[in-house]
């Protein structure tokens, strides 16, 4: 290692015990000093960040989130009251509930969930049908059978709704599959959330939405998950 | 078995501390950092069933805070207020005391100061910083070279005084090639 290396790394990675830029410290008297000085720069460093976190941060974080959690509920309860008063109603207009603009919220908030939960596009899996199963069953959603090469299986909320969230293994890139309860599209439609492409599917009292990069065949997904997916809620 | 309330509990005890002081340490306003974590504790009971693994849900947090302040500061950006350093010891001489050493920091102009406090509050390789902020290893390591630099600088020259506005314009395109 030579001096403008050994100062390069010392200037990205002061805290590094490479065994290299030690040798190169205790051998060369012009770098030793500033291996001295970068220590000294990292101990103010650490202090400085030290910023003093208010009192009783972690309670007020939960105490709002009890608060939201609380309004949530009361407004879900609020919507059961609602709905049961005009459930004739609500199921005569339900299959015309998610026109065109419905699709654009939802291909909206497929984008969302896809930015944030990388986690999933990250797990390399592999799980089990009774896990994937077992990630379902608390949606009232039931599998039957193997959906194959399954490298996450979780739940994530669409639309306000606890709804189910698999990773397949595409040929060439995660294929992601939401299973959306309550959520009912007219009609098969394509959507373009991002970079993605997808195609969200009405499939008895749900919807089914596979996205994934451009290459994947999502109908066929779609079709595979559909003959398997049992909705209780429905 | 946990419940997943118990999970979310245990989540903002342990990680609330790290987060404000990331959070603060970005948009450099108590109220507003304290508002960041809030909102990304908010996010994060959304997506707690995918956050079973403690490192992923750390930097996921750490990546959410960051997101969403800089959704925040599209829309507000605090006031630089006089840097508070009541709960630092007292200056020693030394070129590193931390009271210079916060100011110097908090001076550095933001993409500078991000990859450095990532480095020293989360402990981050630059591996790992160059997935969570989405950008390549090496403009990471210029970054982190430039940021202890113009750090060095500031506390030579005893003047930290400018922050993100006039330092961004200047740095430009050769970012990757330290």
């Amino acid at each position: 290692m030579n001096c403008l290396e050994f100062r390069r790394r010392l200037a990205t990675d002061p805290g590094s015990r490479d065994p290299e830029l030690v040798a190169h410290a205790r051998g060369c008297s012009e770098c030793a000093p500033a291996l001295a000085r970068a220590a000294r720069l990292e101990q103010g460093l650490h202090q400085a960040v030290r910023v003093p976190v208010p009192e009783n941060l972690a309670s007020r974080i939960l105490l709002r989130h009890s608060f939201d959690d609380r309004h949530r509920a009361r407004r879900r309860r609020l919507s059961l009251a609602l709905a049961a008063s005009v459930v004739v109603l609500v199921a005569g207009t339900l299959a015309a509930r998610f026109g065109a603009d419905d699709v654009s919220a939802l291909e909206t908030e497929v984008l969302s969930l896809m930015r944030n939960a990388t986690y999933a596009l990250e797990a390399t899996g592999p799980v089990s049908a009774d896990a994937v199963a077992e990630a379902l069953r608390p949606i009232g959603l039931g599998m039957e059978g193997s959906i194959g090469n399954v490298t996450f299986a979780g739940r994530c909320v669409v639309k306000g709704t606890l709804s189910g969230h698999i990773v397949l293994r595409g040929s060439r890139a995660p294929i992601t599959v939401f299973l959306i309860p309550q959520t009912l599209v007219a009609r098969r439609e394509s959507i373009h959330p991002g970079a993605w492409n997808g195609v969200v599917v009405p499939h008895s009292s749900g919807t089914i939405a596979v996205v994934a990069e451009p290459g994947e065949t999502l109908d066929a997904v779609a079709e595979r998950v559909g003959a398997m997916v049992r909705w209780s809620t429905g | 078995m946990t419940s997943r309330r118990q999970r979310f509990e245990a989540m903002v005890h342990a990680l609330s501390g790290d987060l404000y002081r990331y959070a603060y340490m970005l948009c450099r306003d108590r109220a507003m950092a304290e508002d960041l974590v809030q909102e990304t504790f908010a996010r994060a009971w959304r997506y707690l069933d995918g956050l079973r693994d403690e490192a992923r849900a750390r930097s996921w947090l750490m990546t959410t805070v960051r997101r969403e302040f800089a959704r925040q500061f599209e829309r507000y950006q605090p006031p630089i207020v006089d840097v508070e350093t009541d709960d630092l010891p007292g200056r020693t001489g030394s070129e590193t005391d931390a009271i210079a050493v916060r100011r110097a920091l908090l001076a550095l102009p933001v993409k500078y100061r991000e990859v450095l406090v990532l480095q020293v509050i989360g402990g981050y390789s630059g591996d790992e910083m160059a997935q969570m902020l989405e950008m390549p290893r090496a403009t990471v390591n210029t970054r982190l070279f430039r940021a202890r630099q113009r750090l060095r600088a500031m506390l030579e020259s005893g003047l930290p005084a400018t922050g993100d506005t006039q330092t961004e314009a200047d740095d430009g395109a050769q970012e990757s090639e330290a």
